[in-house]
């Protein structure tokens, strides 16, 4: 094989990656006319039998848990407490559960509503779909402030989830380093790690300053702005970490989209901060948190 | 991948799990004990690190306990519980790639021929070096036997997407172990950055080897 042929693109092609794209007809001429991915080709077709052989191998070698692997995970799951017990629990087809709700919860987010009642003017809505009417927003490029905050649309629970955060998309690029500054102010960061000062904490008992358009979410991260995948990776970072979020970022990780995400009192520890970047599929499957950097603050 | 029932308990997986959701303290310990190997090499082989492979699993299984009321019910408990152990494996990968102090496991660059009395424990080594969305798809498909559309699930992206994985982490396995030798393995080793097919209808423009890969 030479330099002039694509390995990635060729192994596309002989895995079947690109049927029914328009490169695998380019890549079949290739392969026909030009005698280098002919020769290239021919090469990776054998060597990918000699691969399958190889991986067939290890997959042939039984990888028991090792038994201080099977203690260690065996204490650890005996020292978790039981789960709260759910009355009438059922799960619908499409995930939605029946389970009764906790008392608390209800009462969060009979207050989530109040809240979102009395900010009233002064705040923009950065619409259904960012905030899942459990933040407000502004335009921060104009400063203006117009309409109302919109009422919740992904229903109680993911209202709840994020009710007590602030919402913004910043656009910034962060680093370990800008995420840290981050932890010291409780605010998004600009490129260059200055914090902005038009975005504060979302509290209930703190009418928020909003701080972000729709258009600044990247796009990969559209599908974490709604309502219920946003509280489905809310939840599943909470299960992790414990706290409650107070800060959610739409920006990059690292150059790569990505929610930065804050939580206070993290692992049952009051005044606890603990930063996480998580990318697109967060909240996946109700546990994943596709986690890019994670680490506590202060 | 359909629930699995077992001799010391006959409650298929999907009732263990409810069970548990239920307040029934052994349930998830008897979900654990009869996956617990399939799930071992899993993260063994996707990690590559004895350690990190410990430590995701706990993780995950630890997710997977307090999470189980919100299991779907719309893929097998199975799937279930890899794509959770799946996750955290990469989780800690990236993190790990993150932090540049705490390098990738290395192993001899030397070639190592097929007939090697030790080709799995090479072949393994040689897993631990590549991106960890491709050796996350070789797991899945080629060593755990799931099929490309299971795989899929597990781990959230496209069908066309895993294929591309699993291709483009062969062909570099093949550079690695020596099948492809006009390559320089070094060369294949430091391509840490993984970049997938776009999907069918996707932008072509994606097939490269020094993309990033944004859409999954």
């Amino acid at each position: 094989m030479n330099g002039d042929v694509d390995l990635d693109r060729l192994a596309d092609y002989i895995g079947g990656a690109l049927d029914g794209t328009p490169d695998e007809a380019r890549v079949a001429h290739l392969v026909a006319t030009d005698p280098a991915w002919t020769r290239a080709h021919a090469a990776l077709v054998a060597a990918d039998a000699f691969v399958r052989a190889d991986l067939a191998q290890l997959a042939g070698r039984s990888e028991p848990m090792p038994d201080d692997v099977v203690a260690r995970l065996d204490a650890a799951l005996a020292a978790e407490p039981r789960p709260p017990v759910k009355a009438h629990l059922s799960v619908l087809p499409g995930g939605l559960e029946t389970a009764a709700r906790p008392r608390w919860r209800r009462r969060t987010v009979v207050g989530v509503a109040a809240a979102v009642l009395v900010l009233g003017l002064g705040t923009v809505s950065l619409g259904p779909h960012l905030l899942g009417g459990a933040g407000d927003a502004s335009d921060n490029a104009a400063g203006t402030s117009a309409t109302a905050p919109t009422p919740a649309t992904g229903g109680p629970e993911a209202a709840s989830d994020a009710a007590s955060a602030a919402v913004n998309a910043s656009g910034s690029d962060y680093s370990p380093e800008t995420l840290a500054v981050l932890g010291r102010s409780s605010t998004p960061v600009t490129p260059s790690g200055a914090a902005k000062s038009d975005a504060r904490p979302n509290t209930l008992g703190a009418p928020a300053q909003p701080s972000a358009r729709p258009t600044d979410v990247p796009e990969a991260l559209r599908p974490l702005t709604e309502p219920i995948a946003r509280a489905a990776c809310i939840k599943a970072l909470v299960t992790q970490y414990g706290g409650t979020a107070s800060l959610l970022d739409y920006a990059r990780y690292e150059g790569s989209p990505a929610l930065i995400v804050l939580l206070d009192g993290a692992r049952g520890v009051t005044g606890q901060k603990w930063v996480v970047a998580v990318g697109p599929t967060c909240g996946a499957g109700g546990v994943a948190t596709d986690q890019r950097y994670s680490a506590p603050l202060g | 991948m359909v629930g699995e029932s077992d001799a010391r308990d006959p409650r298929d997986d999907g009732a263990l799990l409810l069970a548990h959701a239920a307040g029934d303290g052994q349930a998830f310990a008897e979900l654990v004990r009869r996956h617990r190997d399939r799930l071992w090499a899993v993260a063994l082989r996707t990690t590559g690190d004895r350690e990190e492979a410990a430590d995701a699993l706990q993780d995950a299984l630890l997710s997977a306990f307090r999470a189980a009321d919100r299991f779907r019910g719309d893929s097998a408990v199975t799937t279930w519980l890899h794509r959770i152990v799946v996750n955290s494996c990469l989780d800690r990968l990236r993190r790990r790639q993150a932090r540049p102090t705490v390098p990738l496991p290395e192993v001899d660059r030397t070639v190592a021929p097929s007939t090697d009395p030790d080709t799995a424990l090479v072949v393994h080594a040689a897993l631990a070096q590549l991106p960890a969305d491709q050796r996350a798809a070789l797991v899945l498909v080629d060593l755990q036997g799931y099929p490309v559309a299971d795989a899929a699930r597990v781990l959230g992206v496209a069908e066309g997407t895993i294929k591309s994985r699993c291709a483009r982490g062969r062909a570099r396995l093949a550079v690695l172990l020596g099948h492809l030798r006009d390559h320089d393995p070094a060369e294949v080793r430091n391509r840490a950055v993984d970049a997938d097919v776009p999907s069918p209808t996707g932008n072509p423009s994606g097939i490269t080897t020094a993309g990033k890969e944004g859409s999954t």
